[in-house]
């Protein structure tokens, strides 16, 4: 379809993009002598709003998403429009909390094992929590450069070799954070989400055009004819059940929107005023519902045109149409479509890995270097610290995405999973004054343990992702802390710390 | 951390009807129209439930003017 050297002018002027967006933010901030490092970043509402949308899409938007909807139906729209409304009240009862302790503090935190610190002062539980955070990182960051290598392999006819793609793209994605850091990447994300967002719908409305004149009441007569298992419970591949129809959405609900590292600190600490926290709120999950809709439709629209593709080639539905039906209405559609897939990909794909690998050398720098292994490294140079371990993670994550799982949905739902059980413990610690360090640790490693049963024991990783997990952290840590004593002093600071933040920012009229 | 009489009705409205949605074995498996009615009857409330509580717990909460005091990566 595309020629290598189609593909290569494309990413090349992308990354050009990227850079000068890198450049931009840094001589400004050189400008202004703002000193937020590499690491912390404080925006306004409009790119907060964006930088969680973009960071939060992934590579889900052009590839696991629309395989997922193919497989899964209609039904599996509904269960994520049911987890999508959740996160205005998630936000309100943690997240903003989060973000009014974080300003009381002077607004220091840079990872989330931080704000666990601050309420539970257990370095234990600071370490345990960064090693967890870190092990979700890499195969999200592996997802990403496993999307956009077979993006190019597959736009290319296969002319573009898979690992050379990974490389590439990785060693840019990593210099591009090594020099703009966070809030390049933030600044970068407000156009790459109206970018994919804007390609996503295109790709819609110009599949509906070529398979169905258009009309998405012939798109969906069709399939309600051919496969009209897409219209009810469980699906078309028969995977979305009852158990998997809370399992997922939940799992989504908790894990992606608020759990994951890189979503924990937009959501929790990147806002310059608690007004940009609840434009958040308010826009966040309509913005996710008119990608996830686009998403569906695409799904929607390839079963409708083909109903027999592999587990595997479901996740390459938009190249596969553009491959077998928009080359025989307009070739030239076609490859404009085909360079969109792949701009589009290479956008949402490169603003969540930036944002994991920010996230991911805050963790090593921060919570272990510093406070694990008490090295304190000179001011001067932590710019230069943070820089090395973020091409070193880069790399290590490219050295995965060189020999990937099958499904990129696996790596990145197991990302989900293994953070989950650290919700409890977040929601416990803002709520419950009785809740023990030793109650923190007992259900961060019961929930991980149950994390990776559910997985790799029990083989139910695909129905329950991280519930049981979550549900296991609960438990232990309502017990746990029943039978265990802290110093009160070492929650008192935090509690004070909360009503001061109240009386700062709210006036509560009831 | 002080919760609300709002904020507690917001709470138990929104997650009834998000377990309502997750009712095990409504709708019955591959059937069409009830999959649809079902979502019509939980999904739209759902949403309706989590925006309108959201207006009036922010009314509850209203903010302070924090203006001065917040101006981003200065602080940090």
């Amino acid at each position: 379809m595309l020629s290598p050297t189609t593909i290569w002018i494309a990413f090349a002027i992308y990354m050009c993009f990227l850079l000068s967006v890198a450049f931009y933010v840094t001589q400004k901030e050189k400008k202004q002598k703002v000193s937020g490092g590499l690491l912390k970043t404080s925006v306004a509402w409009p790119i907060l709003v964006m930088t969680y949308i973009a960071s939060l899409m992934s590579t889900w938007v052009f590839f696991a998403g629309p395989g997922a909807y193919y497989r899964g139906g209609m039904g599996y729209w509904l269960s994520e429009i049911s987890y999508i409304a959740l996160f205005p009240i998630i936000a309100h009862f943690t997240m903003n909390k989060v973000w009014m302790i974080n300003q009381e503090k002077g607004g220091t935190y840079v990872t989330p094992a931080d704000f666990y610190f601050e309420r539970f002062k257990s370095p234990a539980l600071r370490t345990i929590l960064g090693l967890i955070f870190l092990a979700a990182s890499f195969p999200y960051i592996s997802s990403v450069l496993v999307a956009i290598a077979q993006a190019a392999d597959y736009a290319t006819g296969g002319a573009i070799n898979y690992q050379t793609a990974v490389i590439v793209v990785g060693l840019i994605m990593t210099i591009f954070v090594c020099i703009g850091g966070v809030k390049s990447a933030a600044t970068a994300d407000t156009v790459q989400g109206l970018l994919f967002i804007g390609l996503l719908w295109f790709i819609v409305i110009a599949c509906l055009i070529v398979g169905f004149g258009g009309s998405l009441t012939a798109a969906v007569n069709t399939l309600w004819t051919n496969t009209p298992a897409f219209f009810s419970y469980p699906g078309p591949s028969g995977w979305v059940t009852n158990a998997s129809r809370f399992g997922y959405p939940f799992a989504c609900a908790i894990g992606w929107t608020i759990m994951l590292p890189h979503v924990f600190v937009r959501a929790g600490y990147f806002g310059d005023n608690l007004k940009a926290q609840r434009k958040l709120s308010y826009i966040a999950p309509l913005l996710q519902a008119l990608v996830w809709t686009g998403t569906m439709l695409i799904g929607l629209i390839g079963l409708a045109l083909v109903s027999n593709l592999t587990k595997g080639d479901t996740e390459l539905i938009i190249p596969y149409m553009i491959n077998n039906f928009v080359i025989a209405f307009n070739p030239t559609l076609a490859v404009f479509m085909m360079v969109a897939f792949f701009v589009g990909a290479l956008a949402v794909g490169l603003s969540t890995a930036n944002a994991f690998l920010t996230i991911a050398s805050g963790i090593v720098s921060s919570d272990l270097i510093k406070h694990t292994f008490h090295v304190n490294v000179p001011a001067e140079k932590e710019n230069l610290v943070n820089r090395i371990i973020i091409a070193v993670l880069g790399l290590g994550s490219l050295l995965i995405a060189i020999n990937p799982p099958e499904l990129i949905f696996t790596m990145i739902m197991f990302s989900i999973a293994i953070v989950m059980p650290l919700f409890p413990i977040l929601v416990f610690g803002l709520y419950w004054k009785k809740a023990t360090k030793q109650a923190a640790i007992a259900a961060t490693i019961v929930g991980v343990i149950l994390v990776l049963s559910t997985y790799f024991v029990w083989h139910l990783g695909d129905t329950w992702y991280g519930a049981i997990g979550l549900f296991g952290a609960t438990i232990t840590m309502v017990v746990v802390s029943l039978f265990t004593q802290q110093d009160e002093a070492d929650s008192k600071e935090f509690y004070d710390t909360c009503d001061r933040a109240n009386k700062r920012f709210y006036e509560i009229q009831e | 951390m002080r919760v609300t009489k709002t904020e507690k009705i917001w709470l138990i409205v929104v997650t009834a009807l998000y377990m309502l949605y997750n009712f095990p074995g409504l709708p019955a498996y591959n059937e069409t129209v009830p999959m649809l009615i079902h979502a019509a009857l939980t999904l739209i409330p759902l949403w309706a439930a989590v925006y309108i509580g959201m207006h009036k717990v922010y009314k509850v909460y209203k903010l302070r003017d924090t203006k001065n005091e917040s101006k981003g990566d200065v602080k940090c």
